[in-house]
């Protein structure tokens, strides 16, 4: 059957049976049906299919369900009946019902978002503190590669990335992306770039990269940075782990006094080491005592001491000794014996770099120090430059004797190594003292509480005003196929998957 | 809606249904001799109990029980399960009397009350056989209704693609128009119009066989 030979199409038939059709088109189709052998055949198909799904029979409503019913309506017309032609407004109570679910909404976003907030930061801060490594090992790699290319380090942080022209040059070698090479800043860290000048053995000079965060607490927490020798440093402690000092190992005690050159013209590293120690001692009197005998054993001393005793809580002694490095292990081994180590850490500070760049500062000034003497000693020019000179070397005695005190210092470091000891003395709960009244638990637990939401609301409000813009963004694109496919799934739910009956 | 509606036709040669729906029509409503104890429309009644007439929920539950209960009955595995939903669509249509506005039909705004029920009751199956793998009900033979009949039918309504089995039930049981079934289930009418003609197409393919048999069973007695 065609429209070809039929002015109209089955569905149009079918249509003309179920009555679905205008007055002019049904007459039309009617006209046809009864000249029409095939539409009729059709037309009749269609009506005894629906005869044959009257086979198709369902119970009438049991008894029970009609008792049921009439009760269960009985009691919601006695609730809605004051509502009935009584004049209210239609749209009231839902009204107040979507207000409350749009509340209720609002409240679960918030907590959720008030429990989710600190996890993002630290995510991100975490994710920023990453970055910055990744960038720093880039940075040394690429740095690594200027040497080889033009024969030094770069003179500054623009010089890694590509130049004016585009084409990899001095200038500009193209060794890392425009936005750490231009802006020095990426993820959330500022970078800064230092070169080293070239002296002695070091003939090609150095250079140090720090990376801090451009908003402490917010975009990042530590502190990085790292030099040619390619070693990353968190806070002061290298990320690669403890490097063991060569004088240390060596157990030549003449080693520690001065640098050794290596075989291949480097020096051993000078390393300032530093470890972290937490004790449970039973009695702290008792271990102070023994603290005390173990540093004067090993010739250490204490460089800071402070205890606390407060109410409520273990009696605690922070102390931080300095031991010379070749006793560090020794010291350790034997302070651990005091109580229960509840924690450890060990770390060490390259400082070779930074040593070798004073000694060669400290060498340039006294060559210059002795040049001002000459010329002093002469006394062959006029008195105004006599006096300037004289000026300058005074100048150049301070700069030398302050880089002289920081090279003691900076040795002090690498020969003692520092311990930050904590004895925490077990807690023992104390008859006597008394409790903090019910009244001021209230009003610390209330001041808390207030101060807690109030650290909540502003986390919710910096978010909204940080991420705010882009889940907008987000809420905007998504929303169209989440809406299709709510859509869907709906219509799917009200279809069902099977019939049955 | 009722915009939407087609201009229908007197003399269209609609099937008399009586027998196979238990929906009423307006027609019927209005006094062409099926109803004439009732002369009132739908929306005449459903106007009347939102003003506060108890009798009008009354009668429009008398007219739409049987109707309701046939349609979950049809589309859930339990007879008590039907009785349930049809007992909360008609304490739904209480709650929302306060905010009935005749813009449509009333039974078409009856069934589409039925018809979110149902989409609920299946959105709450779906959850428990999901989350607290709660087998979902399937019909189960030895619970079937005594008067339940026409089990080749059913199984073959069972077979038809989804939306195609819901377009021909709805049209032929619960006797609603093209438009209307269009609103119901958010599609554009000639979508219904060519979906229920290929839904009776495939649904005579499938009946016709032991429709066949049949008859040759027939006139094998006869012989």
């Amino acid at each position: 059957m065609s429209t070809a030979t039929h002015p109209f199409t089955p569905e149009e038939i079918m249509a003309f049976v179920d009555g679905e059709l205008s007055a002019d088109r049904a007459n039309s189709v009617g006209a046809h049906i009864d000249h029409c052998a095939e539409c009729s055949k059709l037309a009749t198909g269609v009506r005894g299919l629906s005869q044959q799904m009257t086979s198709w029979q369902v119970a009438v409503v049991p008894e029970r369900a009609n008792k049921r019913a009439g009760a269960s309506a009985a009691e919601s017309y006695a609730r809605i009946e004051p509502m009935l032609g009584s004049g209210m407004n239609k749209r009231q109570r839902p009204s107040l019902r979507l207000a409350i679910q749009v509340v209720s909404a609002m409240a679960a976003v918030l907590l959720v978002m008030a429990l989710a907030i600190p996890n993002l930061l630290r995510s991100r801060m975490a994710a920023n503190e990453a970055s910055a490594v990744g960038s720093l090992r880039t940075l040394n790699t690429a740095a690594a590669s200027y040497l080889a290319s033009y024969g030094h380090y770069p003179y500054a942080l623009k010089n890694f990335g590509l130049s004016a022209s585009g084409i990899p040059s001095e200038e500009g070698a193209g060794l890392v992306d425009e936005v750490l090479a231009k802006g020095g800043q990426k993820s959330g860290y500022l970078f800064i770039y230092r070169t080293l000048p070239a002296f002695g053995f070091n003939s090609r000079g150095g250079y140090t990269i720090n990376a801090d965060p451009v908003a402490p607490g917010k975009g990042g927490l530590r502190h990085f940075s790292t030099n040619q020798t390619g070693t990353i440093f968190a806070d002061g402690f290298s990320l690669d782990g403890l490097t063991t000092p060569e004088k240390s190992s060596s157990g030549d005690p003449g080693a520690a006094e001065e640098p050794i050159l290596a075989d291949h013209g480097q020096m051993a590293p000078m390393i300032a080491r530093r470890a972290e120690l937490r004790v449970a001692v039973e009695r702290l009197e008792e271990a102070r005592g023994r603290m005390d005998r173990i540093l004067s054993q090993h010739k250490g001393y204490v460089a800071q001491l402070s205890a606390s005793a407060e109410s409520g809580s273990e009696r605690t002694v922070f102390a931080s000794l300095r031991v010379p490095a070749d006793q560090l292990d020794v010291c350790l081994a034997e302070l651990k014996k005091l109580g229960r180590v509840t924690q450890e850490s060990q770390a060490g500070e390259e400082v070779t770099q930074q040593h070798l760049d004073l000694v060669a500062r400290l060498k340039n000034s006294r060559n210059t120090e002795a040049r001002l003497n000459g010329v002093l000693q002469q006394r062959n020019g006029p008195v105004k430059e006599i006096l300037e000179v004289e000026k300058e070397s005074a100048r150049v005695r301070g700069e030398i004797e302050q880089m002289d005190a920081e090279q003691q210092t900076l040795e002090h470091r690498v020969d003692f190594a520092t311990i930050d000891l904590k004895l925490a003395e077990e807690y023992k709960a104390q008859l006597s003292s008394p409790a903090p009244s019910v009244g001021m638990q209230l009003r610390n637990s209330t001041v808390n509480g207030f101060r807690s939401a109030f650290l909540s609301l502003l986390g919710i409000v910096l978010f909204l005003a940080e991420s705010g813009p882009t889940l907008l963004l987000w809420l905007l694109i998504l929303s169209f196929p989440g809406w299709l496919f709510w859509r869907r799934y709906q219509r799917s739910l009200a279809m069902g998957s099977s019939v049955v009956g | 809606m009722d915009q939407a509606l087609p201009a229908l036709v007197l003399n269209s040669e609609a099937l008399p249904r009586t027998a196979m729906s238990e929906t009423p029509t307006n027609e019927a409503n209005a006094g062409h001799g099926a109803r004439a104890a009732s002369p009132t429309s739908d929306e005449q009644l459903m106007l009347a109990f939102s003003k506060g007439s108890a009798c009008a929920f009354d009668e429009l539950f008398s007219r739409y029980k049987q109707p309701i209960f046939g349609f979950f009955r049809r589309r859930v595995a339990e007879s008590a399960q039907a009785e349930e939903l049809t007992q909360e669509t008609f304490v739904a249509l209480l709650r929302a009397a306060a905010r009935y506005e005749p813009r449509a039909l009333f039974r078409t705004y009856l069934y589409a009350i039925g018809f979110k029920i149902l989409r609920a009751h299946r959105r709450k199956a779906a959850f428990r056989a999901t989350f607290f793998a709660q087998r979902k009900s399937a019909p189960d033979p030895s619970k079937r209704d005594a008067t339940e009949s026409g089990l080749w039918v059913r199984r073959a309504v069972e077979k038809l693609e989804r939306v195609d089995r819901e377009i021909l039930l709805l049209r032929e049981f619960e006797q609603l128009s093209y438009a209307e079934i269009g609103d119901l289930l958010e599609l554009p009418l000639n979508t219904v119009r060519s979906r229920l003609f290929r839904a009776r197409t495939a649904l005579r393919d499938l009946l016709d066989p032991p429709a066949t048999s049949q008859n040759i069973a027939k006139k094998g007695e006869r012989a």
